[in-house]
């Protein structure tokens, strides 16, 4: 009810969806420029050394083949070509003695590795140097040539280094700068998915308010969404059948329960406003006794109804046999089929046919059956009760030759209640074949009536074994 | 006679006491679980009607404690659920008899003499007789004022169950659940049309009519003058 005011934003799906979206990119993002960075640093390293390499050598080169003036001479033209700040050459003697060098005024404090006295001719020794007084690195190579002497060359980093500042520095703004774009295209995002739910959500509330005809529109918002819809539908249909089903049902008890009890009222009236007749008094008693069992009959049959329909009542499942329990039927109401004039015809196989049941409430089932029968058979007439089976089912056949169900009122004989014209005049409280019906599904089983008006009516009851 | 009536809605209870010692019984009244329990153990009762839905101690909790203290007198179960479940637990604590409200008095009040009878007489007596009807238990015959009456089983056991309880009013349901055993419908008129078959039997040819039915309640087998 409260999907805006009262749930914090935090706690929403879309939020979420967003930051995980920004967290989950802004991540990639900073992995794939990490990897970039390392990449591009490693191969400026490499360039600087290569370069410096290639310098010493070219510089031995030009020591050994030309002489110390013509070594001074190239130094001159490499640092100034290069620039003093970035660049200098210098030779010095085994002693560690300066012998050549370029305008050293701007490098700050150089001096030679420590281990530079043990390595062979020929062999150089790469350093990296920060502190020399000067707020760049400088990348040194130191060789060593024969005669001991030693060739250094200095590479100033500070160019490499601003570079790589730089390269941090729109590395964050873009970073910041993406972040924005895709939490603001996350949010949309996710506000594009979610609006479906929202959609629904709203109608239902307006739906749960008002009335249960009205049903969520399907959107375009994908499958999910309108999946979400179609079983917030069914539900309702569901419980609109329910409603119905209810309202129905109370329409009916308040209905027929009214009857009797309107009934008792009057009896029980009548007989204190009229002369005191201790004959009287008794009838009105035994009336209103008469009344009242016939109410709580109904009021039990109901229940057993609605608890058999339930499923809530747990069945005494037990092995039934079919064929003793349709015989015990026909001894049961064979008398009052006798009485009326009617053959009561059973039809069993010889042998026992089981099918798994509560027994109680199968009986309740047939005798049902049995006693509208004959309720709706005239005198001379015929009712006959059999039992077969097929491959997977019993089957109870209750046919008589009574005065059939109309037409109009075959799909509704099984609702509560329901009583046909022909059947007002027969007491009954319109209950026992929706009882029968209750039964029967509970027994996973199914139930089908064939009548012609005037000539008769089969139910035919179908329980799995 | 005496007997114990734990209920605790109080409009029942007054007609159950009024009914009851009407009938001749001198009724104690209980009407929390705890009361009924304590006056269950102290005093001594011929039978007992116990509620199921009770303050402070359930009724089937106090049918298991007496029974655990060996007090034997029946027991008749009251009960709003008419869950079979409800039935099955009410007799497996020790109950004797179960009643789903609503309930007749009559049938309450037939069903405790019945159980006071069972409690006293026994049950192999081998001949029943009520004035000149005669029913011969094992050798499964009936006579009246001599002569011998062919039944047919249904209808002898429907004898036999009136004259076990005769002078006793027999409800429908009763009959039903002693002389059927099967569960049909209670309004058919199966035992209206066994009764009246039975009458034509025992009763037609002779002026005392022994099977008298009392309208709304049931039925009863006596000598009436």
């Amino acid at each position: 009810m409260s999907s805006k005011s009262g749930t914090r934003i935090t706690r929403t799906v879309t939020f979420r969806l967003t930051l995980w979206y920004a967290a989950l990119t802004a991540a990639l993002v900073v992995a794939f420029l990490g990897i970039f960075f390392l990449f591009m640093t490693k191969n400026l390293g490499k360039r600087v050394d290569g370069d410096i390499r290639d310098e010493v050598r070219e510089t031995e080169t030009v020591y050994l083949s030309r002489g110390l003036e013509e070594l001074r001479r190239h130094i001159d033209f490499e640092t100034e070509s290069e620039g003093k700040n970035r660049l200098f050459i210098r030779m010095l003697n085994p002693r560690g003695e300066v012998s050549v060098s370029s305008d050293m005024s701007t490098w700050g404090d150089i001096r030679l590795p420590s281990e530079v006295r043990d390595i062979p001719v020929g062999a150089e020794v790469m350093q990296t140097l920060s502190h020399t007084g000067r707020e760049s690195k400088v990348r040194v190579i130191t060789r060593k040539i024969s005669g001991g002497n030693l060739i250094q060359i200095g590479y100033n980093l500070h160019d490499d280094e601003r570079l790589a500042r730089r390269y941090y520095k729109s590395s964050g703004i873009l970073i910041v700068l993406l972040l924005g774009c895709v939490g603001v295209m996350g949010w949309f995002m996710a506000r594009r998915a979610m609006s479906g739910v929202e959609r629904v959500t709203h109608t239902a509330i307006g739906i749960g308010k008002t009335d249960l005809v009205s049903r969520v529109p399907m959107g375009d918002e994908g499958e999910e969404i309108n999946n979400l819809a179609r079983a917030f539908n069914d539900m309702l249909e569901r419980i609109q059948g329910v409603i119905m089903e209810l309202k129905e049902v109370t329409n009916n008890i308040a209905h027929d329960l009214r009857s009797p009890i309107t009934r008792i009222r009057g009896i029980a009236e009548t007989t204190m406003t009229g002369p005191l007749d201790m004959e009287e008094y008794r009838e009105m008693a035994q009336i209103v006794v008469e009344e009242c069992d016939r109410l709580v009959g109904m009021i039990n049959v109901m229940l057993e109804i609605a608890v058999t329909e339930a499923g809530i009542h747990d069945m005494a499942r037990s092995e039934v046999d079919m064929s003793r329990l349709v015989g015990g039927a026909g001894e049961v109401f064979r008398p009052i089929a006798e009485d009326k004039g009617l053959s009561l015809l059973v039809n069993l196989p010889g042998e026992p046919v089981f099918v798994q049941g509560d027994r109680h409430q199968l009986q309740r089932a047939i005798s049902n059956l049995l006693d509208n029968a004959i309720k709706f058979t005239p005198h001379g007439g015929t009712v006959t009760l059999a039992l077969d089976t097929n491959q997977a089912h019993a089957i109870i056949r209750v046919t008589d030759t009574g005065i059939g169900i109309p037409g109009k009122d075959l799909p509704r004989i099984f609702e509560r209640f329901y009583r046909g014209d022909q059947s007002r005049s027969t007491p009954g409280n319109g209950l026992g074949l929706s009882h029968v019906q209750a039964i029967v599904h509970a027994h996973a089983g199914e139930i089908k009536v064939e009548s012609a008006p005037g000539k008769g009516s089969t139910f035919i009851v179908s329980l799995p074994f | 006679m005496r007997c114990l009536l734990v209920e605790d809605d109080e409009r029942t209870a007054l007609f159950i006491v009024k009914g009851l010692k009407q009938a001749g019984f001198v009724v104690e009244h209980a009407s929390d679980g705890e009361a009924g329990l304590s006056l269950a153990l102290t005093e001594s009762f011929d039978i007992a009607v116990v509620d199921v839905m009770l303050p402070r101690l359930d009724g089937l909790t106090l049918i298991e404690s007496i029974r655990r203290k060996k007090v034997s007198f029946p027991v008749i179960v009251l009960s709003a659920k008419g869950d079979v479940d409800d039935r099955i637990k009410g007799l497996q604590k020790g109950g004797d008899d179960y009643m789903t409200k609503p309930f007749s008095f009559s049938e309450l009040l037939a069903r405790i003499q019945a159980h006071l009878r069972r409690a006293s007489s026994n049950l192999d007596t081998t001949t029943l007789t009520v004035a000149d009807l005669m029913l011969d238990v094992t050798k499964r015959k009936v006579f009246r004022a001599g002569t011998r009456i062919e039944l047919q089983t249904l209808e002898y056991s429907l004898l036999e169950y009136l004259m076990r309880n005769a002078g006793n009013v027999l409800s429908k349901t009763m009959i039903i659940e002693h002389v059927w055993d099967y569960n049909f419908d209670p309004q058919t008129n199966v035992v209206e049309t066994g009764i009246c078959r039975l009458r034509d039997k025992i009763d037609r040819q002779f002026d005392k009519k022994l099977i008298h039915t009392i309208r709304g309640v049931g039925y009863v087998l006596e000598e009436r003058d």
